[in-house]
């Protein structure tokens, strides 16, 4: 009978995302716990024999108790195993978030393998040989006692580690917690299943992350999946089902506005538009664009601001530029002209440090104006 | 446009009047109060800018009071070199009509070309008000009254704007631009309070941000105390881990079994040492023993040896005491014999000196008893005479005193006597015969003088009796005389005595009693000094003495040898007595010693029977041979028991007990260390436990991330709302620093010609005017700026005459030419300052035609202007 189960990592609970102010943040911490419940209803669903969490659970050691049990209570509707192992964020330190966990009675089907020792059961089919983190670096591989880890003849070994895999992962640049890319051959397994990397990524033979199951970080990296892994012996090809999780789809998206317009922007924006309530967005805006145009592209976000989550603009790159129509429409002659051109030319002035004050000062004018002067 | 001529008929209160011949400068124009002069400019006003066909209450204006006539006005006036007439006339029969420059309008046309003319706008209905509805006339000319406001420019501003702009080329931001101003200044003023600080949300951010960063740098120093507690509780983990492995706690435990074990070996070698030094102990108890006996008896035969040999030591020397007695005693028998012999000699010569001293007193005594007698005889007969001669003096009380006074009054008598007898009358009776005669019953002697000193009568016998009265105060001469008598006579019966010189016989025979007194006395007390008793006294002692057998004669020479001899054997009897009392003195000594030497030997004697006696009882226990015996078993024994110790006692140094000892000590310390470690680390682990599960309950991680997330956050926002924060302070200054600029570019022409007019009256001042409004602001003097409405009346009139003026020579040069009017608008001016003030105007005058209608021509003789008069 094929061992079925779902690899899960990085699941980062407790991850608290200061930088996103107010209620948005608050959901985005939230949600990281209730796409937990999701996990555990998609493992009740599809029956799988155990869900292997490859380290990261949680996002520090020293989350609040209140977050440890709501997450266990998310864990309810699968009643199978959840093996988790501790990863570099949550490493099973002398006092750490799994002695916490072991403190608060947790259900029996909760397994912590902070202990390098194989794991059995589900009839003799399969051993899980887990490789957890004692401290948050370390510098020797863990994983390399699954060479010789003995299990009995025609057992499925599954790998369950957390860290990089040497040489392998793209800009990879913590150099501790690494494991050997051909670990999965060395050691007979069927499948490694890690933790670390947040997208979903087969990265050698029969080694496999899965990435977070709710993405929590603007990067081009495919995470917000989980895997639903199927062995059918130990020698049989591993088949992976990669079931997006996700609740919320992180956007970076930057714009270059050339014909003075801002256009450009506005339709990236136009173009996440379909269920926007669930989108964190990152606009960076670039170019010149005209008085009027600015003015109208901070209407046009605030509209924005209040459709996605979350919108962040990054409009340092942005620059005003006054058009003969700007000024006109400010005022054609007089003392606000004078202004007007001292503030252009200031702005234009690289070596003014009072540059960049000249340029919002400029569209504070033209603000002010379109707002009648009031 | 100059004026040139006014005609006025039936406006207002003016019937007819005509102004002509105005000139090109200063022309003035008096008239009384109430002749009409505002009337004039009324008239001149509506001339030109009310519509001929106005009614309501403006045509009503110009008609005289209740009545009802036709005004009419007509003005001539040059303008741009040619000579235009304006004619009209309201309220009946309205008319209009304008000729000049070759062309003519009447009625609605005049308006037109006179609103085209002038520039001023036409009012559509209804009268006209100079603000609105006269152009730069409502500016320059003044109505009465009203110099002093405000220069209410209204209408006229645009042909000012487009003069100034013609100039500067430039106009201000208008009504847009101060809106512009006013929300950068309230911008800037959201971030920035007056001072330049940071206020409101700006600044809230910039502490919140700083708190939270305190709040980072907290909670990071909790979490590194975290992560140090729970470092050092996987140190404890490590630790009672390796314990567990190495069961070290078990092996120690053995290690201190076996320890112990061998203690208690070295123990038992320990015991026994100690019980041959007890053994030793005892032999040398025994031995010594033995040996003290021994030594008691040697010492018990030594002794009764020295007892009898100091028994008869004793013994001899008392034989020897009692012969040295028998010798002392024989010696002293010899001299008591001398002393006897010598007592004998001495008493007899002692008796023969006392025989011989007696006899000599006796004789010495009945000498004295002779003398003595005759002395006292002769005492007792002095003191019997001083005894007499004292009662003698003693008799008497007379004193020398007494005697003087009798004498005194004796001599007061006789004066009297004297005195009375010269006054008497003396009668001696010389009778022829016989005659008796008879003085007061008795008879007078014949011859015998009669001295008569009162009256008396003188019976002479034969003859009769003859009266006698006596003159001149005899009777109280007489009467003098008797009262000396009688105290005379008193003083002598007081003293018993009869009469004078028995008082001085009296006197005399008291001092000699006294004489004698002391004469006798001086004897006495030379006789019987000590007095008669003991002169008597002394007499019965020698008598007494005298008493006796007759003494044997005996002379001084004798007694002399006699106390000699006495003296001698009184010495030789006491060198016997000394010589005696020594020898008895030596007997006696002897006598003790023997006593002393007899007490000596019989006790020597008892104690070496009493010695004797033990060594008896002593040797019947124990012959002396058994005790040196038994002293030589016991130095036996007690050397075999220091053999036998010192066989133990090599046996325990060779078990090294001290290093047994060291051994069982570190093995039951580390034991005890051990457990005590297991146990404190146990609960320290406990304890940190449960201080790391109370910290996890803190979400110290999460909150530590959430803040990192959220200074991020506030970095970037105020990083910003600075730039915003600037940004506004750059936009208002900018905006500030260009209206300002603007506007001193604008008024530049104002305060230029109005400069050289201010001069005048004011030195180094200058008019600020508003650049919208042109109506005046300050004035600034000596750099002090001043608002126009604080001025005084009189300064407000001539700032506002003066910037029309400059305002009028700005518009002139603007093609717009426009004469000037000031109607009584210096009324408030004092005359010192009216007199500058003519100054200005004839100094306008040189370039612009002005009209002044006064009241006050005196005023305005001097400033050399063709006056007209209404």
């Amino acid at each position: 009978m094929a061992f079925r189960f779902l690899h899960t990592a990085d699941w980062q609970i407790g991850k608290p995302f200061g930088n996103v102010p107010g209620d948005a943040g608050a959901e985005l911490r939230a949600q990281r716990i209730a796409t937990i419940g999701e996990i555990a209803r998609l493992a009740a669903t599809r029956n799988v024999d155990a869900v292997l969490v490859a380290g990261d659970a949680f996002d520090s050691n020293e989350v609040q108790d209140r977050t440890i049990l709501r997450t266990l209570d998310a864990l309810k509707p699968f009643s199978g195993r959840w093996i988790f192992l501790p990863g570099n964020h949550d490493a099973a330190l002398a006092h750490s978030v799994w002695s916490r966990l072991r403190q608060m009675g947790p259900e029996e089907n909760i397994v912590i393998a902070d202990r390098p020792q194989p794991i059995e059961g589900w009839d003799g089919r399969a051993v899980i040989l887990p490789a957890p983190l004692t401290r948050r670096r370390e510098s020797l591989d863990q994983t390399e006692w699954f060479d010789a880890a003995a299990t009995p003849e025609g057992m499925v070994r599954i790998g369950l580690a957390h860290g990089s895999v040497a040489n392998r992962l793209p800009g990879a640049a913590e150099a501790s917690n690494e494991i050997p890319e051909d670990r999965a051959l060395t050691a007979g397994l069927s499948y490694l299943a890690l933790g670390d990397w947040h997208g979903s990524l087969q990265i050698a033979q029969r080694t496999w992350y899965s990435g977070t199951p709710e993405t929590d970080r603007h990067r081009a990296n495919r995470s917000g999946f989980v895997h639903i892994v199927e062995l059918d012996g130990p020698d049989a090809p591993e088949r992976v089902e990669a079931v997006a999780t996700s609740h919320f789809q992180w956007h970076q998206v930057e714009a270059e506005m050339l014909d003075g317009t801002c256009r450009a922007g506005l339709d990236a924006l136009a173009e996440l538009e379909a269920e926007a309530a669930r989108r964190v967005v990152t606009l960076t805006l670039k170019g010149g664009v005209s008085l009027a145009e600015r003015y109208r592209l901070e209407t046009e976000l605030e509209n924005w601001r209040n459709r996605f989550h979350h919108l962040d603009v990054d409009d340092a790159g942005l620059f005003e530029e006054p058009t003969d129509d700007d000024l006109d429409a400010l005022d054609s002659s007089g003392f606000v002209r004078l202004a007007v051109e001292r503030l252009k030319a200031q702005a234009a002035n690289d070596a003014d440090p009072q540059a960049a004050a000249a340029r919002v000062a400029l569209r504070m004018m033209y603000v002010d104006h379109m707002n009648g002067g009031r | 446009m100059k004026l040139r001529r006014i005609e006025v008929k039936d406006f207002r209160k003016l019937g007819h009047v005509v102004v002509d011949d105005l000139g090109d400068g200063l022309n003035v124009i008096v008239g009384d109060n109430e002749a009409g002069k505002s009337t004039l400019l009324a008239a001149l006003r509506a001339a030109l800018f009310e519509r001929h066909r106005v009614g309501g209450t403006a045509a009503a204006a110009m008609q005289p009071y209740n009545q009802s006539v036709r005004p009419e006005v007509l003005v001539e006036f040059e303008r741009g070199g040619a000579i235009w007439t304006l004619r009209k006339a309201f309220c009946q029969r309205q008319e209009a009509e304008l000729t000049g420059n070759g062309e003519r309008y009447v009625g609605d046309a005049v308006e037109e070309k006179l609103a085209e003319m002038f520039g001023f706008t036409p009012s559509s209905s209804g009268g006209t008000k100079p603000q609105e509805h006269h152009g730069v006339f409502g500016l320059l000319w003044v109505e009465q009254g009203m110099s002093h406001r405000q220069l209410g420019i209204g209408a006229g501003r645009n042909h000012l704007a487009s003069a100034l702009e013609r100039e500067i080329g430039q106009v201000t931001g208008g009504e847009r631009g101060r809106a512009l101003l006013a929300a950068a200044e309230a911008r800037r003023d959201q971030f920035w309070d007056k001072r330049g600080n940071a206020r409101g949300e700006f600044k809230a951010l910039a502490v919140q941000l700083d708190a939270d960063r305190q709040n980072l740098a907290d909670l990071k120093r909790r979490m590194a105390e975290h992560d140090e507690r729970v470092s050092k509780l996987a140190g404890i983990h490590n630790i009672l881990a390796r314990y567990r492995r190495d069961d070290t706690l078990e092996a120690s435990r053995k290690r201190a079994a076996a320890a112990r074990q061998a203690a208690a070996s070295v123990a038992g070698l320990e015991d026994a040492l100690r019980a041959a030094a007890g053994a030793v102990e005892h032999a040398k108890l025994k031995l010594d023993a033995a040996a003290a006996r021994n030594a008691a008896r040697r010492r018990l035969v030594a002794d009764l040896a020295a007892d009898q040999s100091a028994s008869d030591a004793a013994r001899s020397a008392r034989d020897e005491v009692l012969a040295t007695l028998a010798r002392l005693e024989a010696v002293a028998a010899e001299a008591a014999i001398r002393l006897e012999a010598a007592t004998a000699a001495e008493r007899q010569a002692t008796a023969r000196l006392r025989g011989m001293e007696q006899a000599l007193a006796r004789r010495q005594a009945a000498q004295a008893v002779e003398r003595l007698t005759g002395q006292l005889k002769l005492a007792e007969q002095a003191d019997d005479a001083r005894r007499k001669a004292l009662a003698l003096a003693q008799a008497s009380t007379l004193t020398a005193e007494d005697v003087g006074a009798l004498e005194k009054l004796e001599r007061a008598v006789e004066q009297a006597l004297m005195r009375l007898e010269a006054a008497s009358v003396r009668i001696t009776l010389h009778p022829q015969g016989a005659q008796a005669a008879h003085l007061d019953g008795k008879p007078v002697e014949a011859g015998t003088e009669l001295s008569l000193s009162r009256d008396a009568r003188l019976v002479l016998e034969g003859y009769g009796e003859i009266g006698i009265h006596p003159g001149g105060g005899t009777e109280e001469l007489a009467q003098a005389a008797e009262q000396s008598r009688q105290a005379l006579d008193k003083a002598l019966r007081r003293l018993e005595l009869a009469d004078v010189a028995a008082a001085r016989a009296s006197l005399r025979q008291q001092e000699a009693a006294r004489a004698e007194v002391k004469t006798h006395g001086a004897t006495l007390a030379a006789l019987a000094p000590n007095g008669i008793e003991a002169l008597r006294q002394e007499l019965a002692r020698n008598a007494l003495l005298a008493e006796g057998a007759e003494a044997e004669a005996c002379e001084p020479a004798d007694i002399e040898a006699a106390r000699r001899d006495c003296g001698e054997a009184a010495a030789a009897l006491r060198a016997v007595e000394a010589e005696a009392k020594e020898r008895g003195a030596a007997v006696e000594t002897a006598r003790r010693d023997l006593a002393v030497r007899e007490e000596r030997a019989s006790v020597a004697e008892a104690r070496c029977a009493k010695r004797q006696e033990e060594l008896v009882v002593a040797r019947a226990e124990a012959d002396d041979r058994t005790l040196d015996e038994d002293c030589a078993r016991e130095e036996q024994a007690f050397r075999q028991a220091e053999q036998a110790r010192a066989a133990a006692q090599a046996a325990f140094a060779g078990a090294d007990p001290e290093a047994k000892q060291i051994a069982l000590k570190q093995a039951e310390q580390s034991e005890r260390e051990i457990e005590a470690d297991i146990n404190r680390l146990d609960n320290e682990r406990r304890e940190i436990e449960a201080a790391l599960r109370a910290l996890g309950r803190d979400g110290l991680g999460e909150q530590l991330a959430q803040l990192e997330g959220q200074i991020v956050l506030s970095e970037a926002r105020l990083k910003a709302m600075t730039l915003e924060a600037e940004a506004a302070k750059l936009l208002h200054a900018t905006l500030a620093d260009a209206q300002r600029e603007t506007k001193d570019r604008w008024l530049a022409p104002v305060r230029e010609r109005s400069a050289p007019y201010l001069r005048l009256i004011q030195a180094d001042s200058d008019i600020v005017l508003h650049d919208e409004t042109f109506e005046i602001e300050q004035l600034v003097r000596n750099g002090v700026a001043e608002p126009f409405g604080g001025l005084s009346v009189g300064a407000r009139e001539q700032i506002a005459v003066i910037t029309r003026i400059a305002l009028a020579d700005i518009l002139r040069e603007a093609g717009q030419e426009a004469c000037i009017v000031l109607d009584d608008a210096l009324v408030n001016t004092d005359e010192a300052r009216l007199e500058r003030m003519h100054l200005v105007l004839g100094k306008a005058a040189q370039n612009q035609q002005v009209l002044v209608l006064t009241c006050r021509e005196r005023d305005f003789l001097q400033l050399g202007a063709p006056i007209r008069r209404m």
